[in-house]
């Protein structure tokens, strides 16, 4: 499996074949018995959890400032903070706590806070789960366009057909348990112009729907 | 003006709590008919203001108050510093859960009795305070760090967070609400032992020997006001202790 190209990587697979425990794999949280990951481990991760993993006693300020810390300019820091806030919209709620927020807004912060980071790689382990439509709509189109002007690798993992046709740029199909993988698909068309109900993205739903 | 007509109504209402209270007090003693069980509520407080005038008092309460903050200090310092040792290693843990079951256990009287062999009667109290009060510290502290949320500490290891802001933005602020609550329970358990431990051991300026000394004497009134004192006293430290704890804290919502 290979994540040199640039662009946006779709591990995709069904619920509980093992791609969690993959990325954990990946970023150093779960030890493995055997292979290898070859140039990753010099990379520094962004990573959007399928929760938002927020500390609930700081504010959503704090919350970014908090892996920004080896930064030592500090008006790079706050910088970082406003443009990142201000791309998900969310500069209004600086001083707020994440007891005061919704569910999409906390998700919002988590995605501002990898954004922030700026890290080589961007990881996002099924960040859209239990979203209403419209904002998934909206965070995916956040990602895309954060992509647009970092580029790099982004890797994201999910179950979910659409999000995979929405997003992806390669998609790396599993099945599993064990994780294994079975097919590998790369889709030209960029992402905004991509028309659900088009041939070449039927195909590619025939195909991730027979998984 | 709103929150001042609610702070009233809270004021108003305690007050009227204390004085049912005190109604229900002045009952039992007209029941009881015997001042040497039950006094007034009347005696007890000509009884206070008899002790309130005269300098030994406060000396006394100063010399008293002294003796549960060294006892509470200590078992606070220690609690967190072996607490903390103890959630690391986890064979320290079980050379020392069983030290605590026993400290748990055993009947604060034994205590007493064995520290009046050691200790002058001045460090009875102080000894037992601390005893007393370090397992429940220590307890609070071991759940508190064992209970820190893992998902927290992941997402800081991913992102390469430092150990110390780990242990200052994650490990400290989880550990607090437990170690509040340890603070509060010891809070009133110490005074209760340290006076008790005063009872026995008898040392110069101590309300523990004022007890002991109106029992002697029969002075029923006596034994409630100093009692009263003990009450206040300990509810003006957790008054004192929350607006510490108020003043410092996260504001989490």
């Amino acid at each position: 499996m290979d994540f040199s190209k640039e662009g946006i990587h779709c591990i995709y697979g069904p619920s509980g074949s093992g791609k969690t425990t993959l990325l954990n794999s990946l970023v150093g949280l779960t030890s493995y018995e055997k292979g290898e990951f070859v140039g990753f481990r010099e990379n520094s991760f962004s990573y959007i959890f399928q929760e938002e993993r927020l500390l609930p006693w700081a504010t959503v300020e704090e919350n970014i400032r908090f892996v920004l810390e080896s930064l030592e300019d500090k008006d790079e820091i706050n910088k970082r903070i406003d443009k990142y806030l201000s791309i998900v919209g969310l500069q209004k709620f600086k001083k707020s706590y994440p007891q005061e927020l919704s569910g999409g807004m906390k998700q919002r912060v988590s995605i501002a806070r990898a954004f922030a980071y700026e890290g080589d790689i961007l990881i996002m382990d099924e960040p859209f789960k239990g979203l209403h439509i419209e904002l998934k709509r909206s965070l995916m189109n956040y990602i895309i366009d954060y992509w647009k002007e970092k580029k790099g690798v982004f890797i994201l993992v999910t179950h979910d057909i659409e999000e995979v046709l929405y997003m992806a740029d390669y998609i790396h199909i599993f099945q599993g348990p064990p994780l294994t993988l079975t097919e590998e698909i790369t889709i030209e068309i960029p992402q905004f112009e991509r028309e659900r109900n088009s041939n070449s993205i039927m195909k590619y739903r025939d195909i991730l729907s027979r998984i | 003006m709103r929150s001042i007509i609610i702070k009233n109504k809270k004021i108003a209402k305690k007050i009227l709590i204390f004085l049912f209270w005190v109604c229900i007090w002045e009952v039992s003693h007209r029941v009881i008919g015997r001042d040497i069980y039950v006094p007034s509520p009347f005696s007890v407080l000509v009884t206070l203001r008899e002790l309130i005038v005269q300098p030994v008092f406060w000396k006394t309460i100063v010399f008293s108050i002294y003796r549960v903050l060294i006892g509470l200090g200590w078992s606070i310092l220690v609690g967190i510093t072996v607490g903390t040792i103890c959630s690391i290693n986890s064979y320290l843990y079980d050379l020392i859960h069983p030290l605590i079951i026993i400290i748990k256990s055993t009947p604060v009287l034994s205590f007493i009795i064995i520290a009046l062999i050691w200790l002058s009667s001045s460090n009875v109290p102080i000894f037992i305070c601390f005893l007393m009060c370090f397992p429940i510290i220590w307890t609070n502290v071991v759940a508190g760090i064992r209970n820190v949320d893992v998902k927290l500490l992941q997402m800081a290891r991913i992102y390469g967070v430092s150990r110390f802001n780990i242990v200052k933005k994650i490990y400290l602020p989880s550990i607090k609400p437990y170690l509040t609550a340890a603070c509060l329970t010891s809070l009133g358990l110490g005074w209760k032992v340290s006076v008790a431990a005063e009872v026995l051991s008898h040392p110069r300026n101590a309300i523990g020997s004022q007890l002991y000394g109106a029992k002697v004497y029969l002075d029923s009134s006596g034994v409630f006001a100093w009692t009263f004192v003990v009450i206040v006293l300990s509810v003006i430290f957790e008054n004192v202790f929350n607006r510490f704890i108020g003043k410092g804290n996260i504001n989490v919502k």
